[in-house]
């Protein structure tokens, strides 16, 4: 009997040896990936909006048309299942610290423009069961639709509101023809990802383009690891403003007030 | 507890039930795999044609992941071409509509396929049997 | 074993259809939510987690109370 079992150990082992080469010379016959030839190298992307400049334009949302034109976000009947990668927000609920009880009603609804802070330390990551949102090493907070299983932890999670889930089909909602960019399904938490698709391709998120094309130029996108970007010219030169500082998420879209 | 006839009845009409796919097919379906049309304006795929019959979903997936969670958009192939990792911008730049190819085998084999859920510029829901393959509406 | 549920007076068997009317719906509305998505559940933007998360843990431990409960019945009848 112990001779028996011990052969069958060998066996067994040199089995498994055996085995365990298989998906080695398998995985040999495929190609390779990499990152293309012209895809944008940053050390920590950010924002920095000029509300001053987006307030002269009064009742503009270029930036939100042209966002989510193409990324087939959809405009949906109930208001309660919005979908919104960047739109605009009353200035008290965006920064709710710095309205006094003199600040007049014009100023308290000043339309603020908002989005996913993309934060240093955001708690959207922290809480994901699944890490279908994460960081990513340029500071870009990134979401993988594939993979998010719609609990909702992220959206509760958020501190700025920034995320949206979605309650029924957006496809219905899209306005116009699909673009490329894939639309998601119900049960999905999607958000701004800073245009990931384009800096790839070398090109500045959307929402920057659009502001530049009217004119205004209100919103300037950079690296931060780079100090000759127009971001940290910015950062250098002004005092900017963040949204809920105190909770410690290091937001990186940064306000010019 | 004289249950032995209920059970052994339970258990034949649970039988019955489970292999109940196996008696729908008998008489239906087709006898051979499809033929799937050649697309026009290539005359090799990014791979070899019988590489890309038996594991296109793994290439598929790697290419998800490389794209979404690693960032890198172009795939070297075996053959050194450069291709854009791109389902919509490079498979179906050849292979044209998810119904006239993907679905065509796809439909045959009873394998679902929920790319077009995302990756679809069609308008219209897709339905149960479109994610089977039958197309969409 | 099984007699004891399939005998019974007719209100018992009454109890036993209203239950499963209440079923029926139940499976009925989870099939048109994984059609429709989750947004007939009266779940929103601003309340994305509702009866649905907030009291999964609850009724878990109300149910675990419950076999507690029932249990000293069977050990000691």
């Amino acid at each position: 009997m112990t001779m028996r079992r011990r052969s069958f150990l060998k066996l067994a082992g040199l089995g498994l040896a055996g085995a365990s080469t298989a998906p080695v010379a398998e995985a040999l016959v495929r190609g390779t990936t990499e990152a293309g030839k012209n895809a944008s190298q940053g050390k920590r992307w950010a924002m920095v909006i000029d509300e001053k400049k987006c307030l002269t334009r009064g009742g503009c949302d270029a930036c939100v048309k042209a966002c989510h034109r193409a990324h087939n976000v959809p405009a949906l009947a109930d208001p309660r299942h919005e979908v919104k990668w960047v739109w605009k927000e009353q200035f008290e609920n965006v920064f709710p610290d710095r309205v006094t009880p003199y600040t007049p009603a014009a100023m308290k609804e000043r339309p603020t423009l908002v989005l996913c802070n993309h934060c240093d330390n955001p708690p959207c990551v922290r809480v994901c069961p699944t890490q279908s949102t994460w960081k990513r090493a340029d500071g870009i907070v990134m979401m993988d639709m594939h993979r998010c299983i719609g609990c909702r932890y992220c959206v509760v999670a958020c501190p700025y509101g920034s995320r949206s889930f979605n309650f029924e089909d957006p496809r219905p909602g899209i306005q116009g023809e699909p673009t490329d960019y894939p639309t998601r399904t119900k049960g999905v938490v999607e958000k701004c990802t800073f245009c990931t698709e384009r800096l790839a391709a070398g090109q500045r998120p959307l929402c920057v383009e659009a502001c530049e094309g009217i004119g205004c130029g209100a919103l300037t996108f950079g690296d931060l690891g780079d100090p000759a970007s127009p971001v940290s010219a910015l950062l250098r030169a002004n005092d900017v403003a963040r949204r809920k500082p105190e909770l410690g998420t290091s937001p990186h879209v940064f306000y010019l007030l | 507890m004289h249950d032995t006839g209920k059970i052994v009845l339970g258990l034949g009409v649970f039988g019955v039930l489970v292999t109940g796919p196996l008696w729908y097919g008998i008489g239906r379906g087709k006898g051979a795999p499809p033929e799937l049309p050649k697309p026009a304006n290539a005359k090799q795929c990014i791979e070899p044609t019988a590489f890309m019959r038996a594991r296109h979903m793994e290439l598929l997936n790697e290419w998800r992941d490389a794209v979404v969670r690693n960032a890198d958009r172009v795939y070297v192939a075996t053959d050194g071409q450069h291709h854009e990792m791109s389902l919509t911008g490079t498979c179906l730049r050849c292979h044209e509509d998810q119904d006239k190819f993907c679905n065509k085998c796809h439909l045959y084999a009873g394998v679902e396929t929920f790319c077009w859920d995302c990756h679809q510029k069609k308008k219209g829901k897709p339905t149960l049997s479109a994610r089977l393959g039958g197309g969409t509406p | 074993m099984l007699e004891k549920a399939l005998t019974g007076s007719r209100r018992w068997w009454t109890l036993l259809a209203v239950l499963a009317a209440f079923v029926a719906v139940g499976f009925a509305t989870y099939l048109r939510q994984l059609s429709v998505g989750l947004g007939i559940t009266g779940l929103t933007r601003d309340v994305p987690w509702g009866l649905y998360i907030a009291q999964l843990t609850f009724l878990v431990g109300v149910a675990a109370s419950a076999v507690m409960v029932v249990l000293r019945y069977y050990l000691h009848h």
